[in-house]
């Protein structure tokens, strides 16, 4: 599997500029008060950038090749789950400590325990992203699986709309509006946890998918 | 080493159905035209793709449809080339080094700088700058720099010139020497190639294995036969495997050509290339 890892690294080196052109940018909102923003946008990048990793793994019909290396399908979907979360918390940490830089420089007004909770959130929620996004993309193909994932975000957004069009008609159940009062240690946990529940489930179905899967 | 027993594939119309061994010590060939099922069948050993039915042994185990999944250890043991198929092409020389050293129990550092250096290779230079031949080259290094017991090439030769070839087919011969009981199966479209270096030679037509013989056998005994309508009429068609009708008659490929030799002297017998052979595999009828 660390032959595995040593190959996305060694592609990440396609990805430098992006990468270069990401941390530049987190960089400048060392001067900018807008709360733990590099640590999302890091993150989120982190994420892009390692599932881009499949596409190269597939591309003039690599995976033939690949696939008769001396790994199983299993070490192959959890080397890319590890990968991708750790793009993830890659990106989240470097945002992290630019969001602290910018406290330290006196251009933020945000606590250290706020930053510290839009960094567990933005992992747990990257997380659940990664338990959509991987099993697309490993079952369906980087395009396709790009392509139902577009759907799968706009289908949300129009659901999201509908709902808030027609919310003054729609009493707001109560558990929602007590959702507000959850101590911050508890939605973390809860998000934390959430993830960590569907990468499992995820890796299950991805790990289905590519035994079944034909090169 | 690799034992094939009635190995099933279909694809819409297209339906494999293969056996074949490979032993230790031998390289045997497969040649076919396009699409008659060479990758298929190299995919089903490396259980790229899944057969319908069939039995596969590899170094002893079972890992057709009712056996086991080929594991690391075996996988260790082989070294693949596909003519289609390899590292990204945004990987260079030292990258793909340095995944086989982390990927291969037993990769041999040194041996793959040395052929690189041997084949001029590139190590700085990103694989899809590389020229075809660069390629391919590349890819037979890194079947063959890790002790692997078994190598399974498909096309290993495609898109190189006449020199390069022969640069990879004496790798293949110095691999072979290395160890007595490595093997190689190898496909290729460039029958010479295989005549020259394969002991074994299956030939594969639409899925099915359409000949099976050692290439002594078929270089020595197998002729074309020219011989007029009235000829035809006249000789032994016991030993004709195939035949096609031409303007002065028919041309025969037959296996006993010294039988025809000293009892038809005034036919017209040609010693066959495997090239003849394969035109009349596929293009001829059967007598």
């Amino acid at each position: 599997m660390k032959g595995l890892f040593i190959k996305d690294l060694a592609l990440l080196k396609n990805q430098g500029k992006i990468i270069f052109i990401a941390l530049v940018l987190s960089l400048i909102y060392l001067f900018v008060d807008v709360e733990g923003f590099s640590i999302t946008f890091l993150a989120l990048m982190g994420m892009l950038i390692g599932i881009s990793t499949i596409a190269y793994d597939e591309n003039d019909n690599g995976g033939a090749y690949l696939f008769s290396m001396p790994f199983t399908v299993k070490q192959y979907c959890i080397e890319k789950y590890l990968f991708v979360f750790g793009g993830i918390l890659f990106g989240a940490l470097f945002g992290y400590a630019v969001s602290i830089g910018s406290i330290l420089l006196g251009k933020s007004g945000v606590t250290y325990a706020s930053l510290f909770e839009t960094f567990i959130v933005a992992i747990g929620l990257f997380g659940f992203m990664e338990s959509f996004l991987l099993p697309l993309n490993l079952g369906f193909g980087p395009e396709k699986g790009r392509n139902i994932a577009a759907v799968i975000a706009g289908l949300i957004l129009a659901a999201v709309f509908l709902f808030r069009s027609f919310a003054g008609n729609i009493p707001v159940p109560e558990f929602i509006t007590k959702l507000q009062d959850v101590p911050d240690f508890v939605f973390t946990t809860v998000t934390i946890a959430g993830a960590a529940v569907m990468l499992t489930v995820s890796f299950i179905i991805t790990n289905t998918i590519m035994r079944k899967k034909e090169f | 080493m690799l034992r094939i027993d009635n190995l099933t594939k279909t694809y819409g119309s297209f339906k494999m159905n293969i056996s074949m061994e490979v032993t230790p010590g031998s390289i045997v060939g497969i040649i076919g035209p396009n699409g008659a099922g060479k990758s298929t069948a190299f995919k089903s050993i490396l259980q790229l793709i899944r057969p319908e039915s069939g039995s596969i042994n590899l170094f002893g185990t079972e890992i057709g449809v009712a056996g086991e999944k080929m594991n690391t250890e075996m996988k260790n043991r082989i070294g693949v080339v596909f003519s289609d198929s390899g590292f990204s092409g945004y990987l260079n020389g030292k990258d793909v080094r340095n995944i086989l050293k982390n990927m291969y129990k037993d990769f041999e550092e040194e041996k793959f700088d040395n052929y690189c250096r041997q084949l001029n290779i590139p190590m700085d230079k990103k694989l899809k700058e590389f020229s075809t031949g660069m390629k391919a080259k590349m890819r037979v290094i890194a079947a063959l720099t890790h002790k692997a017991d078994f190598l399974i090439l498909d096309e290993p030769t495609a898109g190189l010139d006449v020199l390069a070839r022969d640069e990879i087919l004496d790798i293949l011969r110095e691999y072979m020497a290395e160890k007595d009981d490595r093997c190689i199966l190898i496909s290729s479209h460039i029958s010479s190639d295989l005549e020259n270096l394969c002991d074994e030679l299956y030939m594969i037509k639409s899925g099915e294995i359409v000949l099976h013989e050692a290439c002594d056998v078929l270089l020595s005994d197998y002729a074309i036969l020219k011989v007029s309508e009235e000829e035809y009429g006249k000789i032994d068609k016991e030993h004709i495997l195939r035949r096609r009708k031409e303007n002065y008659g028919y041309m025969c490929m037959v296996r006993e050509r010294r039988y025809y030799m000293e009892n038809y002297p005034g036919i017209v017998i040609e010693k066959s290339s495997i090239d003849d052979l394969i035109q009349m595999m596929i293009k001829g009828e059967n007598v």
